[in-house]
C-alpha cells in the first residue's frame, strides 16, 4: 500500500476523533467552534509525553486524553451559564487563545544531547517515537483504527445506556430534560469532559504521525470542519461524525476533481445541507429508518426459524 | 398536606402573575385549577415544578420547601407534569421518550405505562410520527413512568373533540388518579367536575374561590372571572 | 506617560476602524437576532475586489473604495439569501453555522482570485505624520477617523431620521408587531444586511488602504475584531459597538506597546473570554439571555 494512501487513512482516522469530539458537544445542544484547542493540548502534552519524557506512545496518549478533559472541564465550567451564540464564541476564544500561547510558550528540555520540545511559532519537532520504535506508517494507521473502532464501540454502549438519553434529551429541549430530572448542568459537564478527552486523544496521535506540530496547525479552520464533519455526516449516531470526515478528506481533498475548490465546495455542502437536511445525511430518522429495517429483517428470520419445521403439509 | 403552597407571589418584571397565593393539597387527592387565559395557572404549575423561582411564598412539598430547588431535583422528589402544548422529544422513539433518562430507571413500570395508555404496539414509533391524540398519551405515559406522587396535568383536553375528551377524562381516571395527587387545570367544566372533587378560580393570580365543581362554576364569581364584571 | 498617551491616540484611531466592524455586525444582531460570522470574509471580498481592479488599471483610491463598497455589500447578498433568508424564527445557530461555512467559501475564491499573499492597495493619504508636541498621528489613521466617524455619524441619522431607519428599528424592537404595522419586514431586513455589509466594505477599505496592502488574512482578522469589539459593547446596542471597537482598540494599542503583537492578540481574546464568562447575563441583554422570560433555575 502506498505510502500516500496510508498518511491519507491514517489522517481521516485522527480527524474523525476531533470530529466525535464536537459531535458529543452537538448532541449536548451547544456548538462549539473551540475543539482544536484540546486537540493542540492533547498534541503538545503526548508530544511531550514521549519526546521529553520518555514515556511509552500508551501513557503518552493517556496523558494527552487526560489534558484535554482537565481543560475541557475547566473551560465548561467557566462557561456553565452560557448557551447558543455567546458559548461558541468564548469556545473560540478559547481556542484561539490556546494558539497563541503555543506561539509564544518556549519548553526545551535537554534529551540526549538534543535540545527537545514546544519552541513557540517555531512549533515541536523532534516527536520521533515511531521512528525510534519501528513503528511503520501501515502498523501506526491499524492502531489508529483499532483505537478508532473501541471508541465507537463505546459510543454505541453509551447511546443504548441512560447516560446517552440523557445526554440527547438535555441537548434536545433543556427545560423539559429538567423536568424529567435530568441535571443538564452535569449532563453538559460530563459531555464537555468527554469531548475534551476524545480531542485530546485525537491530538497526541496527531502529533505522533506527523512528528511535527506547529500552532497554525490548530487554527479556527479546524475547529469550524470538525463541528462541519457532524453537520454533514449526520448527528443521529458517531458514525456520522466519521461519514463526513470520509467525504472531506477522502473525497474531497484526495480526488482530482475539486483542487483548489475543495472549500467552496465544502463550505456549500454545509449549507445547503443545513437548509435542506439540518441534522445530516444520517440523521435520526435516517438511523431510525435503518433500525426499523434491520428489526423487520430479525423479525422476519425469526418467524422463519420459528414455524419452519413445521410449515411441510 | 402532599402539597402546601403558602403566600406563594411570582413576578415577571413589573407584572405579578401570582399574588399570595394559598393551596393545598391531600396525597392522593385531585385538584380543579379554573380560570381564563392569564390568571396564573400555567405560572402556578412552573413554580411548583422549577422552571420559575418565586418572589416570595413558600412551597412545601411533603414539608420540603421546593422553593429553592432546581427543576431537576423537583422532579426527582416525585413531580411530573404535561402540557397544554404536546411537548415530546420528538427525534426520539415513544419507548425513549418514555423511559427515564433520569435515576432511577424502573424498565418494568415503563412498560406498564405505556401500556396503560394504550401505545405499547407504538414503542418504536419516532415520536413526532404518532396522531396528536396518541402524543398526548405518551406525555401522560413518561409522566407515570417516574412514579410521581403529583401530577400536575395542564388543559389536557385542549383541542379535543368531545369524544377524544371523554376518553381523555376517562384515561385520566383510570390511569393517573389512583394513587396519586393531581392538580388539572382545564376550561372545560364536565372534565373537571367529572374527575376533581374540589376546584380553585384563579383570577389575575389571586384565589377567588375554592369549592366543589357544581358550586363553583355556578357561582357569580366564576362568571364574572370568564365574562367580566357587569353592574 | 508619553507613550501612554500615544498608545491610547493611536488605538482611538485604528479603534474607529474596529467600531464600524463592530457596527455592521452589531446592525445585523439587532435586526435579525443573528451572527454573522461571514461578515469578515464579505468586507475581504469587497476589498478584494478592489485590490483586483487597483491591480489590473492602477485606479485611484476613491474609485476602488466605491468598488471595496460595493464588492462587500453584494457578497453580503449572497450571505443574506443563502445563510439567512432561508431559515425560520428558531433557526438562529443554523443560520451562524451557515454564515461560517460560506466564510470558508468566499476566503477560498478571493485567494483563487489573487493568488499571492501580499496585495498592493492603493494609499490612503500619502502624506507625512502630524506632529502635534510630543505626539505622532500617521495621517493615514487621522483620515480613518475621520471617514469612520462621518460613516457612523450618517448611520446613526440615518436610523433616526429616515423612513428606512425607522422600519430598523422597529424590527429590532418587536418583528411579528413591525409587520402587522405594515413594515416590509423581509425587505428590511435585507437591507439592512446588505447596507451593514457595505459599512464593512467601507471599514476593510480604510484598514486596507492605511497599511497599502491586504492579505487573505484579512476575513479572519476583521470577523473576529468585529466580533470582540461588538461582544465588548454589548451585543445589538449600536453605541455598544462603536464604544467597544474604540476601546478595543486602545486596548490592544497598549498591550501592543507593552508586550509586542502576539500579546495583544491574547488580550483581545482573553477579554472577550472574560467578559462572556462572568457577564453573561449582562452582555446578552435581557431578551436573549438564557432565562429571559421570568427567572430561570434551569
Amino acid at each position: 500500500m502506498d505510502d500516500h494512501l496510508v498518511g491519507v487513512l491514517a489522517s481521516i482516522g485522527i480527524v474523525s476523533f476531533v470530529a466525535l469530539s464536537a459531535y458529543v458537544l452537538l448532541l449536548s445542544g451547544e456548538v462549539s467552534f473551540g475543539q482544536q484547542a484540546f486537540f493542540a493540548l492533547g498534541a503538545y502534552a503526548a508530544g511531550i509525553g514521549t519526546a521529553v519524557l520518555r514515556w511509552p506512545l500508551a501513557s503518552a496518549l493517556l496523558l494527552g486524553a487526560l489534558v484535554g478533559a482537565l481543560a475541557a472541564a475547566a473551560v465548561a465550567r467557566a462557561t456553565l451559564r452560557l448557551t447558543g451564540f455567546a458559548f461558541a464564541m468564548a469556545t473560540l476564544a478559547f481556542a484561539e487563545m490556546v494558539r497563541i500561547a503555543a506561539e509564544l510558550v518556549v519548553f526545551r528540555v535537554e534529551v540526549d544531547g538534543r535540545l527537545v520540545g514546544p519552541a513557540g511559532t517555531d512549533g515541536f519537532g523532534d516527536i520521533r517515537y515511531l521512528f525510534e520504535n519501528d513503528i511503520t506508517p501501515g502498523q501506526y494507521a491499524a492502531g489508529v483504527y483499532v483505537l478508532l473502532a473501541a471508541v465507537l464501540a463505546l459510543f454505541a454502549a453509551v447511546e443504548r445506556s441512560r447516560l446517552g438519553r440523557a445526554l440527547r434529551q438535555a441537548g434536545t429541549d433543556p427545560t423539559l430534560a429538567e423536568l424529567q430530572g435530568i441535571s443538564v448542568v452535569r449532563v453538559r459537564l460530563a459531555a464537555a469532559t468527554a469531548a475534551g478527552a476524545l480531542a485530546g486523544l485525537g491530538g497526541g496521535l496527531y502529533a505522533h504521525l506527523l512528528t511535527y506540530v506547529e500552532p497554525g496547525n490548530f487554527n479556527i479552520m479546524l475547529g469550524v470542519h470538525s463541528l462541519a464533519y457532524g453537520l454533514i455526516g449526520g448527528l443521529g449516531t458517531a458514525l456520522g461524525p466519521v461519514l463526513g470526515v470520509l467525504i472531506d478528506i477522502g473525497l474531497l481533498e484526495s480526488s482530482r476533481l475539486f483542487a483548489g475548490y475543495r472549500m467552496i465546495v465544502f463550505g456549500g455542502l454545509v449549507a445547503v445541507l443545513l437548509i435542506v437536511r439540518p441534522r445530516g445525511l444520517l440523521d435520526e430518522r435516517a438511523v431510525h429508518w435503518i433500525a426499523a429495517r434491520i428489526r423487520e429483517r430479525l423479525d422476519a428470520l425469526a418467524a422463519r426459524r420459528a414455524d419452519g419445521p413445521l410449515r411441510r403439509p | 398536606m402532599l402539597l402546601l403552597l403558602e403566600g406563594l407571589t411570582v413576578r415577571f418584571g413589573g407584572l405579578e402573575a401570582l399574588c399570595g397565593l394559598d393551596l393545598a393539597l391531600a396525597p392522593g387527592g385531585a385538584l380543579g385549577l379554573v380560570g381564563p387565559n392569564g390568571c396564573g395557572k400555567t405560572t402556578l404549575f412552573n413554580a411548583v415544578s422549577g422552571i420559575v423561582r418565586p418572589a416570595a411564598g413558600r412551597i412545601l412539598f411533603d414539608g420540603r420547601d421546593l422553593a429553592r430547588l432546581s427543576a431537576h431535583a423537583v422532579a426527582r422528589l416525585g413531580i411530573a407534569r404535561t402540557f397544554q402544548q404536546v411537548r415530546l422529544f420528538e427525534r426520539m422513539t415513544a419507548w425513549d421518550n418514555v423511559l427515564p433518562a433520569a435515576a432511577p430507571v424502573d424498565r418494568s413500570l415503563a412498560e406498564r405505562a405505556l401500556a396503560a395508555v394504550g401505545l405499547a404496539a407504538e414503542r418504536h414509533t419516532l415520536a413526532s410520527e404518532l396522531p396528536l391524540q396518541a402524543q398526548r398519551r405518551l406525555e401522560i405515559a413518561r409522566a407515570l413512568a417516574r412514579a410521581p406522587r403529583l401530577v400536575l396535568m395542564d388543559e389536557p383536553t385542549a383541542g379535543l373533540n368531545a369524544e377524544e375528551t371523554e376518553a381523555m377524562a376517562a384515561l385520566i381516571r383510570t390511569a393517573v388518579l389512583p394513587g396519586r395527587a393531581l392538580i388539572l387545570t382545564e376550561h372545560k367544566p364536565d372534565v373537571i367536575a367529572a374527575l376533581c372533587p374540589q376546584a380553585v378560580l384563579l383570577e389575575h393570580g389571586r384565589k377567588a374561590m375554592e369549592a366543589p365543581p357544581a358550586a363553583l362554576f355556578a357561582s357569580p364569581a366564576f362568571r364574572r372571572a370568564y365574562l367580566g364584571a357587569m353592574d | 506617560m508619553t507613550d501612554v498617551i500615544q498608545s491610547t491616540l493611536d488605538g482611538l484611531m485604528f479603534g474607529s476602524a474596529y467600531a464600524l466592524l463592530a457596527l455592521g455586525f452589531t446592525l445585523i444582531f439587532g435586526t435579525m437576532r443573528r451572527l454573522n460570522l461571514a461578515y469578515g470574509p464579505t468586507i475581504m471580498a469587497g476589498a478584494y475586489l478592489g485590490a483586483y481592479a487597483f491591480a489590473r488599471t492602477g485606479m485611484g483610491a476613491l474609485p476602488v473604495a466605491l468598488l471595496a463598497v460595493a464588492g462587500a455589500a453584494l457578497a453580503g447578498l449572497y450571505v443574506e439569501r443563502l445563510c439567512f433568508r432561508p431559515f425560520g424564527e428558531g433557526a438562529a445557530i443554523a443560520s451562524m453555522i451557515s454564515s461560517f461555512a460560506v466564510w470558508m467559501q468566499i476566503e477560498e475564491a478571493a485567494t483563487l482570485a489573487l493568488p499571492s499573499h501580499l496585495n498592493a492597495f492603493p494609499r490612503l493619504a500619502a502624506a507625512a505624520p502630524i506632529e502635534v508636541g510630543p505626539f505622532s498621528f500617521r495621517a493615514e489613521h487621522l483620515l480613518m477617523l475621520l471617514v469612520a466617524s462621518l460613516a457612523a455619524a450618517l448611520v446613526y441619522w440615518g436610523l433616526a431620521r429616515t423612513r428606512f431607519g425607522l422600519a430598523v428599528r422597529t424590527v429590532i424592537d418587536h418583528r411579528r408587531a413591525a409587520a402587522l404595522v405594515g413594515v416590509p419586514v423581509e425587505r428590511t431586513l435585507m437591507l439592512a444586511f446588505v447596507l451593514a455589509s457595505a459599512i464593512g466594505g467601507l471599514a476593510g477599505f480604510l484598514i486596507a488602504a492605511s497599511e497599502a496592502q491586504i492579505t487573505p488574512m484579512f476575513g479572519m482578522w476583521a470577523t473576529t475584531k468585529g466580533l470582540i469589539a461588538m461582544m465588548l459593547g454589548g451585543l445589538g446596542s449600536v453605541p455598544g459597538a462603536i464604544l467597544g471597537g474604540l476601546a478595543l482598540g486602545v486596548i490592544e494599542a497598549n498591550a501592543q506597546w507593552l508586550f509586542g503583537p502576539h500579546v495583544r492578540d491574547l488580550v483581545a481574546w482573553g477579554l472577550l473570554f472574560a467578559v462572556l464568562a462572568l457577564w453573561p447575563g449582562g452582555l446578552l441583554g435581557g431578551r436573549d439571555g438564557p432565562g429571559a422570560a421570568g427567572h430561570g433555575r434551569v
